[in-house]
């Protein structure tokens, strides 16, 4: 990828950051408004509708501030300008998103109470066992592929590439500087299993009949497919990776990038279009039949600033995010830390690994 | 009874075989998850043989600690309800009703009584509560 290739990556990343940004509160279940449970209607008020008028006006600031900044950094050190505005991104957005919550939190209801429980639910299914094993497919072949070109691989070969193509980090020719990566990658897809086995087993069914819980078990299978197609990206990825161990003058295909870009993107697209919980499918926002503000049936006292859940009472590792799409964890629960650990010790283990 | 209005939790009036429960209810939450199954299973809705939940997946949903659930499945399998064996789960039984005494049908009266002064207390009309009752009753005498 060329030095404008990657002003164009970048820019479309902020951009893509930028309207995800501005379309999440649109796309949470109806009774929740910032992270803060609410009665619908609420959002049809003229206070609701100035709050979220003015979360978009910020969003759309900070977007513009944002992607100025990157192109006026982008005659200079372009990766810096694109990391430093990346933070200004992400920081002018959790700012907004902070006060609009803040602002909220005067019209939060009551949580409803009641709970419910079908019987006669159908257990949730993973996805079948072969499309599963997939993957660790593709990474085996592509270690036997490296086995049988062993001879064909130089001493010393690159493992890292700069966005304009050229390689700036080398391994040598021994077992765990060949296979290491795609180790690093069985490593990822067993981290992406595990995440699809709890959203799976181990996430709460909001509602317990109806189109609502209809709609809810469709938003898990679709989020299963999605973890499941990562882990076809990712290890597609690491195979052309590795192929290029071999092919060494050719490199990994410069589109990786654009790819992991478009790939996001599409996710972001279904689940946008999906609603939180599926709540934007069709029926699915139906109200409470009793009258009550259900929300996620979690109670607003459990959430630090609307995006982080901690409840000791709660035996759910996973809990839907209140603003975004997906699940997040609930860290009163010592595996959710444990989790966390393995993803920040993960992350300097792989940088390590692949300088070694 | 409509366990909705906050009485002993239990089971809705829709078909769906679900089990309620309210956090604000006097009654304690194993008691009214045991409530709401032994109701499905007098109905017969839930046949022998039936499976529940396992334990785990029941407390998730409704938010409660395993153990919670795991006590309202002991307490239906002491009155010859469930089966609780490893792996099988919770197995609904082929359970022959024992023969009621004096003492056991005084208790239902009184509680009926005392259920009934409650609903009318929280502002349910006598009209409204005769005609839960009279469904209540027609159910039993096709049952």
């Amino acid at each position: 990828m060329t030095a404008s290739g990657f002003v164009l990556f970048a820019l479309g990343l902020e951009a893509f950051i930028a309207v995800w940004a501005l379309v999440v509160p649109d796309r949470t279940r109806p009774d929740l408004l910032f992270a803060v449970t609410v009665d619908p209607a609420v959002r049809r008020t003229a206070k609701g509708r100035a709050i979220l008028a003015a979360y978009r006006r910020g969003a759309a600031v900070v977007a513009v501030v944002s992607i100025a900044s990157c192109l006026a950094g982008a005659a200079g050190h372009v990766q810096t300008a694109f990391l430093v505005s990346l933070v200004v991104e992400l920081a002018g957005l959790t700012t907004v998103y902070y006060r609009a919550h803040r602002r909220t939190q005067p019209f939060a209801a009551v949580s409803g109470t009641v709970r419910e429980s079908a019987l006669d639910a159908p257990p949730p299914r993973l996805p079948a066992l072969w499309a599963q094993l997939g993957p660790f497919a593709i990474l085996a072949a592509a270690a036997v592929y490296l086995h049988a070109h062993w001879s064909q691989i130089p001493v010393r070969f690159p493992v890292h590439w700069t966005f304009d193509g050229r390689p700036d980090r080398w391994a040598t020719r021994t077992a765990p500087g060949v296979y290491g990566e795609l180790a690093v990658a069985a490593v990822l897809c067993a981290g992406l299993l595990l995440t699809a086995w709890a959203t799976a087993h181990r996430t709460r069914q909001i509602h317990a009949t109806g189109k609502p819980a209809e709609a809810e078990r469709q938003f898990r299978r679709t989020v299963l497919r999605l973890l499941l197609a990562a882990e076809y990206f990712v290890t597609g990825t690491f195979a052309l990776v590795a192929r290029a161990h071999v092919h060494v003058t050719a490199g990994p295909p410069a589109a990786i990038p654009a790819a992991a870009l478009v790939f996001a993107g599409g996710t972001a697209f279904v689940l946008a279009r999906m609603g939180q919980g599926g709540t934007r499918l069709a029926g699915a926002a139906a109200p409470s039949s009793d009258g009550e503000v259900v929300g996620d049936r979690t109670d607003d006292r459990y959430w630090r600033a609307g995006v982080i859940y901690i409840n000791r009472a709660d035996p759910a590792l996973l809990i839907e995010k209140r603003f975004g799409g997906g699940y997040t964890m609930n860290f009163a629960r010592p595996a959710a830390w444990a989790i966390l650990a393995l993803i920040l010790l993960g992350v300097p283990f792989v940088a390590w690994l692949t300088r070694h | 009874m409509d366990p909705r209005a906050g009485g002993s939790g239990g089971v809705t009036m829709t078909d769906a075989l679900l089990v309620r429960l309210d956090l604000r209810s006097s009654v304690a939450i194993y008691e009214q998850i045991a409530n709401g199954i032994r109701t499905h299973l007098v109905s017969g809705r839930l046949r022998p043989g039936a499976s529940l939940p396992p334990v785990r997946d029941l407390a998730l949903n409704l938010g409660v600690h395993h153990n919670t659930v795991a006590e309202a499945y002991r307490l239906l399998a002491r009155e010859g309800w469930l089966d609780l064996r490893r792996k099988r789960g919770a197995v609904v039984c082929d359970r022959e009703a024992p023969r009621a005494d004096p003492a056991s049908e005084a208790k239902f009266a009184q509680g009926l009584s005392e259920l009934t002064a409650k609903a009318l207390t929280d502002g349910l009309s006598g009209t409204a509560a005769a005609r839960h009752l009279e469904r209540l009753a027609a159910q039993l005498r096709k049952d």
